[in-house]
């Protein structure tokens, strides 16, 4: 099963928009596509997480990796869109507590 | 009724073994389980059998095998690969501030999280068999 990302452009902000399950075989794909976008200096990411049916641990590594990219570079890595199942993984894991979880991209965007 | 699954070990086989399981818990008419939670516990167990028994290796084989019994979904998982303890693993801490998050652990916490029991035995012949017990009743 694949995953499809796909990046657009909001002003100074990124939306990465990942649509498939997250498991340790995708999250690769996912790593590459943030690391162009560190590279890029873009640190203002937003991940938008309404197509994500499954997030495994490799997941969540991957998240909290790019949120401590993000931050040591004054940017921010912020979340939209966790469904019920996912949204529960991050509740177990306490990642609720580490990232800004917004209701939509607008808002998600304009916190910058 | 049991169903049996055999794969290799590759990162790919992981939604091959999601969807397995989901569709022999669907044979089941198992309702009351949470069902995502236990398909996020077998990809952890499953990814670790991948990662660290058979480092990698893609000739490994991995093979599932899932019945009910007691009321209880049972999921056994069985390798050939290095045994990996996994009663080694700390608990991460999960009131940690981000910087200072482990990158790591979060796998072998979450299935001790979701599962009700797990067992690990070891035998070199008869391989690494992790077996995993869930409640089909509910609760949590």
């Amino acid at each position: 099963m694949s995953i499809e990302i796909d990046v657009k452009n909001y002003d100074n902000t990124k939306v990465v928009s990942i649509k498939g399950r997250i498991d340790a075989n995708t999250t690769q794909d996912i790593e590459e596509k943030i690391e162009v976008l560190l590279a890029e200096e873009k640190y203002n990411l937003v991940a938008d997480m309404s197509g994500v049916s499954f997030v495994a641990s490799a997941g969540l590594r991957v998240f909290l990796s790019t949120l401590k990219k993000t931050k040591s570079c004054s940017g921010n890595f912020k979340l939209v869109g966790l469904t019920e199942d996912v949204r529960k993984v991050f509740d177990m894991t306490g990642f609720t507590n580490l990232f800004e979880i917004h209701s939509s991209i607008e808002e998600a965007i304009s916190s910058f | 009724m049991k169903y049996k699954l055999e794969v290799k070990s590759e990162l790919k086989s992981l939604s091959v073994i999601s969807d397995f399981l989901s569709e022999s818990i669907k044979k089941y008419g198992i309702t009351k389980m949470s069902v995502p939670d236990v398909l996020l516990a077998v990809d952890e167990a499953c990814t670790n059998v991948i990662k660290h028994s058979y480092k990698k290796e893609e000739d490994g084989v991995i093979i599932l095998q899932c019945y009910v019994s007691e009321d209880k979904f049972i999921v056994k998982i069985k390798d050939w690969g290095k045994p990996f303890e996994i009663t080694s693993i700390q608990k991460p801490d999960l009131k940690a501030d981000y910087r200072k998050r482990k990158i790591g652990g979060l796998g072998v916490y979450l299935m001790n999280e979701i599962m009700d029991e797990i067992e690990y035995s070891f035998n070199k012949k008869k391989g690494n068999i992790l077996t995993m017990k869930k409640s089909i009743r509910g609760g949590t």
